[in-house]
């Protein structure tokens, strides 16, 4: 009986199933789809940042209250261990340092160009990127967020060809925005499969 | 011959030490959910096990008795909740369980 009662694998499942409820993917896709649509709201000026800051919050907010009220009602509570507890100030600590190099990169664009043929600003951040949401993907066991690094990271190596062929604000669509969407219809579908697996229980448990 | 027939009398001593609230497949299940997190409340065990609401709060009940695990009855909001997680001599037990367990299979010739 033991040989067949893999302790980490209970872990691991108690664990994933928390993704499952396609949210974690809804977050992200806003967040590129937000990148992609930024350039429509030129118009608004000085208040075109506020825009964008609304969007992200708002996803945020979304992910915050339907982990509260859509997953924890079907799924149920569980506090995990030291080992998870570990891993969540690790991806912290990641997520941390991805911010400030990106907003160092994003203000200081011309020291990174050396010349016209190589984008260094636009490998440098796609690896970046791809080295976050790999790193995500392992600290939190979200097989998906692979998938998603390689296709955000591609986005953003190929944001700069895309600009010099179609210009703004279509670039941010193609590159930025579609895929978003894709991810966030990716989150919908799993969200909506969720529900319906895990009915919410009448009556206190 | 003296080797052999001590072995014996050491599996047979290993699967007797056996505890058998631990060894009921439904408790095992409980047990084990429970050793791998810090605390997780009804709804999650039930989801996890694939028990019945009557069968977990039974299995609960004995191992609660036994001074397994300890039943958290708190509110979150308005609403009553119900948080499980194993007590310090649960967590002796489980790890003696599995020692025992692993014991007697390891002396199984393949």
């Amino acid at each position: 009986m033991t040989e067949k009662m893999n302790l980490k694998e209970i872990e691991k499942k108690a664990w994933t199933s928390y993704f499952q409820d396609g949210l974690w993917d809804i977050y992200l896709g806003l967040l590129f789809f937000n990148m992609g649509i930024n350039d429509l709201f030129e118009q608004f000026g000085e208040f075109r940042p506020i825009s964008g800051i609304i969007i992200v919050f708002g996803g945020m907010m979304f992910l915050i209250l339907g982990k509260k009220y859509i997953t924890v009602p079907r799924l149920g509570l569980v506090k995990f261990g030291q080992k998870r507890q570990i891993n969540a100030i690790k991806l912290s600590i990641l997520i941390l340092i991805a911010v400030v190099t990106t907003a160092i990169l994003f203000f200081v664009p011309q020291q990174f160009q050396l010349s016209t043929d190589i984008p260094i600003r636009g490998i440098i951040i796609s690896l970046l990127l791809f080295t976050i949401f790999t790193g995500m993907a392992y600290l939190l066991d979200f097989k998906r967020l692979y998938v998603y690094a390689i296709v955000f990271s591609v986005a953003m190596f190929l944001a700069e060809y895309i600009h010099e062929i179609f210009g703004r604000p279509t670039s941010g669509i193609i590159i930025f925005a579609i895929p978003g969407l894709i991810v966030m219809l990716i989150g919908f579908f799993h969200l909506i499969k969720f529900s319906k697996t895990y009915q919410k229980p009448t009556g206190a448990i | 011959m003296n080797k052999s027939s001590s072995k014996k009398t050491e599996d047979v001593q290993s699967i007797s030490n056996i505890d058998k609230i631990i060894h009921e497949p439904a408790r095992l299940n409980i047990m084990a959910h429970l050793y791998v997190v810090d605390s997780a409340d009804f709804l999650f065990l039930m989801r996890q096990t694939d028990l019945t609401f009557g069968n977990l709060s039974s299995h609960m009940s004995k191992l609660e008795d036994v001074g397994y695990i300890e039943i958290i009855k708190e509110f979150v909001g308005k609403k009553p909740h119900t948080m499980l997680r194993l007590t310090k001599k649960g967590r002796i037990a489980f790890e003696e369980y599995k020692k025992n367990m692993k014991q007697f299979f390891d002396g199984i010739p393949k």
